[in-house]
């Protein structure tokens, strides 16, 4: 392929530039009120900070419990294992559900897909005082496992829809190659389709983990012991009726945005790589 | 070992009927090839004898076992598919040796098998590359790696050479067959390609709309054609055809007086090859010179022969006009049943 001319390069990189600048600008706003000193909402265009100070932070993390156990790691605990709980389940379930769906006619599957497009129908304040009962009922409300599960399974459907979008692009010839050279279902499903699948893991791994991560409405009216609240209700607290902790409100969304980075960054390979396989014929 | 028959078998997808009281009796060791034009119903059969389809009716026979209601995977047979079907995340080697690592074999016999294998296709130093960065080619001999290397009794191959250019096809044709005296398994070869089906095949079986039209070898074929069908697949330029009456000693096309070598009462179709006709000085019919092409070492002249059209092999080195009036008459001809199309004595 031929190199695109300067004037188009120039014109290329200056409408990047400029998109770069318009994403980033409001993160660097958010930078500079996290370690601005005061709780003030903070005019002002400039992105740079006029003082350092790492009080924000000092805040944020730094909260201890009536016990005198460290308040702030539970939380971000609970927010990590939630997550990575949700995302796990949510996978492992929706992989094996969309391969079934892709692959194999059985009475019930379009019920059961019709179904899945339902669960997804309802906004999570509708549902989200059923739920409070329902977890009540089983007294797995303020826990880990209650909000695993809620979780999972708003995420289970939509796992399985990606993921069989993914499946369904996949030639059946290789699974037949796979079955003449003497592979079982379940040794293909390990041997061939998972490999294969890797980058749409990835993605639906990525995307289940995220919006566990961020979840706000459900964790609000399912937790109310502040040792067993996420990420997302603990910084709910710096904003309310009578005043928002802006520096503290600030510090936290930065510190809650930091794991996510971490994940993407940590899965992009697979995406990169994702595109590429998508070349090859099978 | 591995004669492969098959009794009465159907497929119907729905209620479309696909293959319809297949009869077939392969030998051990032959090398047979279904030939049809597209969508009669080949990669069906050939999907048949893997077990990747289930039959509808009738049974499936490989060795001494009844393999209808056995799994592919038991079925000891191998096939290469149209498309190759590599293992896309798997290099070369792995490809050739998955067959062998779920059967858990040991180490240095699935090296040996693999190496064997990839030295009879020569494709030795691709062994580290994915098949993404292999070409056409290349993919073809690994996917038909993929399939000796476990030396099954059975090789089932999808028109293995279709997605190859016109000279590569040719070498892997005579590759095949080399392959299959190395081998001496049985081959079953689906092509839609009357040149393949001719030179690799000890017998071809011709498949219209998922019936078996004539099994023989290429030569039976050739020269007796079982109906019209096989008459106008097989050959090129196609056999001449036209409706003939016959009147004792007499036989008419058309109004037209011929010649034909055993005359016979009745209407019927007369078929006679390009090869058959022969233009001589001192013939009976005459034709005028319509199109000639010439292919270098063979030649046809396009005739017109009153409102019928006649097409010659001529020798490229006699000269003919267009508009020249020539003399012919037929070698050999054939009769067909003009109703039902089946071969007439
Ligand atoms: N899974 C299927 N479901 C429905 N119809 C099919 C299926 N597979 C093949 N067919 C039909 O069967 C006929 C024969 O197909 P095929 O055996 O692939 O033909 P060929 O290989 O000779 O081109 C075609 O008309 C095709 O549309
Ligand atoms: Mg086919």
């Amino acid at each position: 392929m031929r190199a695109p001319s300067v004037p188009v390069q120039v014109v290329v990189h200056a409408a990047l530039i400029v998109f770069t600048a318009l994403t980033l600008y409001p993160i660097l706003w958010v930078v500079r009120m996290s370690v601005s000193p005061g709780q003030g909402f903070q005019s002002g265009l400039s992105p740079i900070p006029e003082h350092v100070s790492g009080e924000h932070f000092r805040a944020v993390m730094g909260t201890v419990a009536a016990d005198g156990s460290w308040l702030f790691a539970h939380q971000l605990l609970n927010s990590i294992i939630v997550s990575c709980a949700t995302a796990a389940v949510g996978v492992a379930l929706a992989t094996t559900a969309a391969y079934a769906l892709s692959r194999f006619r059985f009475p019930g599957r379009e019920a059961g897909m019709d179904a899945f497009l339902v669960t997804q129908m309802f906004p999570s304040v509708v549902v989200a005082v059923p739920l409070y009962v329902l977890l009540d009922t089983c007294g797995l409300l303020d826990s880990t496992v209650g909000l695993v599960l809620v979780y999972a399974a708003t995420s289970v459907p939509f796992s399985t829809f990606t993921l069989k979008g993914f499946f369904d692009t996949l030639p059946r010839e290789l699974e037949e190659a796979a079955l003449l050279d003497g592979a079982s279902r379940l040794q293909t499903f390990v041997r061939i389709i998972l490999p294969l699948a890797r980058p749409a893991l990835a993605v639906t791994f990525l995307f289940s983990f995220m919006t566990a991560w961020n979840e706000f409405v459900l964790a609000n009216t399912l937790l109310s012991d502040p040792r067993a609240w996420t990420l997302p209700v603990v910084l709910q607290r710096y904003v309310d009726d009578y005043g928002t902790q802006w520096g503290n409100f600030a510090a936290g969304s930065i510190l809650v945005s930091i794991p996510v980075v971490v994940l993407f960054f940590a899965l992009q390979r697979h995406f990169v790589e994702g595109l590429t396989a998508g070349a090859v014929k099978g | 070992m591995a004669r492969i028959r098959l009794d009465a078998v159907q497929k119907r997808f729905g209620a479309t009927r696909v293959l319809d009281r297949v009869d077939l009796d392969v030998a051990d060791g032959e090398y047979i090839v279904l030939l049809g034009r597209s969508g009669c119903g080949k990669s069906t059969l050939l999907r048949c004898i893997a077990g990747l389809e289930e039959v509808s009716e009738g049974r499936v026979h490989i060795g001494d076992r009844d393999v209808t209601d056995v799994s592919p995977r038991d079925r000891d047979v191998a096939m290469v598919f149209q498309s190759y079907a590599l293992y896309p995340h798997m290099t070369v080697a792995r490809n050739l040796a998955f067959a062998l690592e779920i059967r858990s074999r040991p180490r240095a016999e699935i090296d040996a098998a693999v190496k064997d294998a990839a030295d009879l296709l020569d494709i030795a130093h691709l062994l580290d590359r994915l098949p993404a960065q292999l070409s056409g080619g290349q993919r073809q001999r690994v996917a038909m790696g993929r399939a000796i290397v476990r030396r099954p009794a059975v090789f089932l191959f999808d028109e293995p050479l279709s997605n190859l250019d016109a000279s590569l096809r040719h070498h892997m044709r005579l590759e095949l067959k080399r392959l299959h005296k190395r081998l001496r398994g049985t081959f079953v070869h689906v092509t839609h390609d009357q040149v393949e089906a001719m030179t690799l095949g000890d017998r071809m079986v011709l498949l219209d709309g998922g019936v078996v039209q004539q099994v023989g070898s290429p030569r039976d074929v050739y020269e007796t054609p079982a109906n019209l069908f096989v008459a106008k697949f097989i050959g090129s330029p196609q056999m001449n055809l036209w409706e003939a009456q016959g009147h004792g000693a007499h036989t008419r096309v058309q109004g037209v007086d011929v010649d034909v070598p055993v005359p016979a009462d009745g209407k019927y179709t007369l078929g006679v090859r390009p090869n058959d006709v022969r233009i001589e000085a001192g013939a009976p019919m005459t034709a005028k010179v319509e199109i000639i092409e010439a292919l270098g070492d063979e030649a046809f002249v396009h005739l017109l022969w009153g409102e019928q059209r006649v097409v010659a092999r001529v020798d490229p080195r006699t000269a003919y006009d267009v508009g020249e009036d020539v003399r012919f008459t037929f070698g050999r001809a054939h009769r067909f049943d003009t109703t039902t199309g089946s071969r007439l004595p």
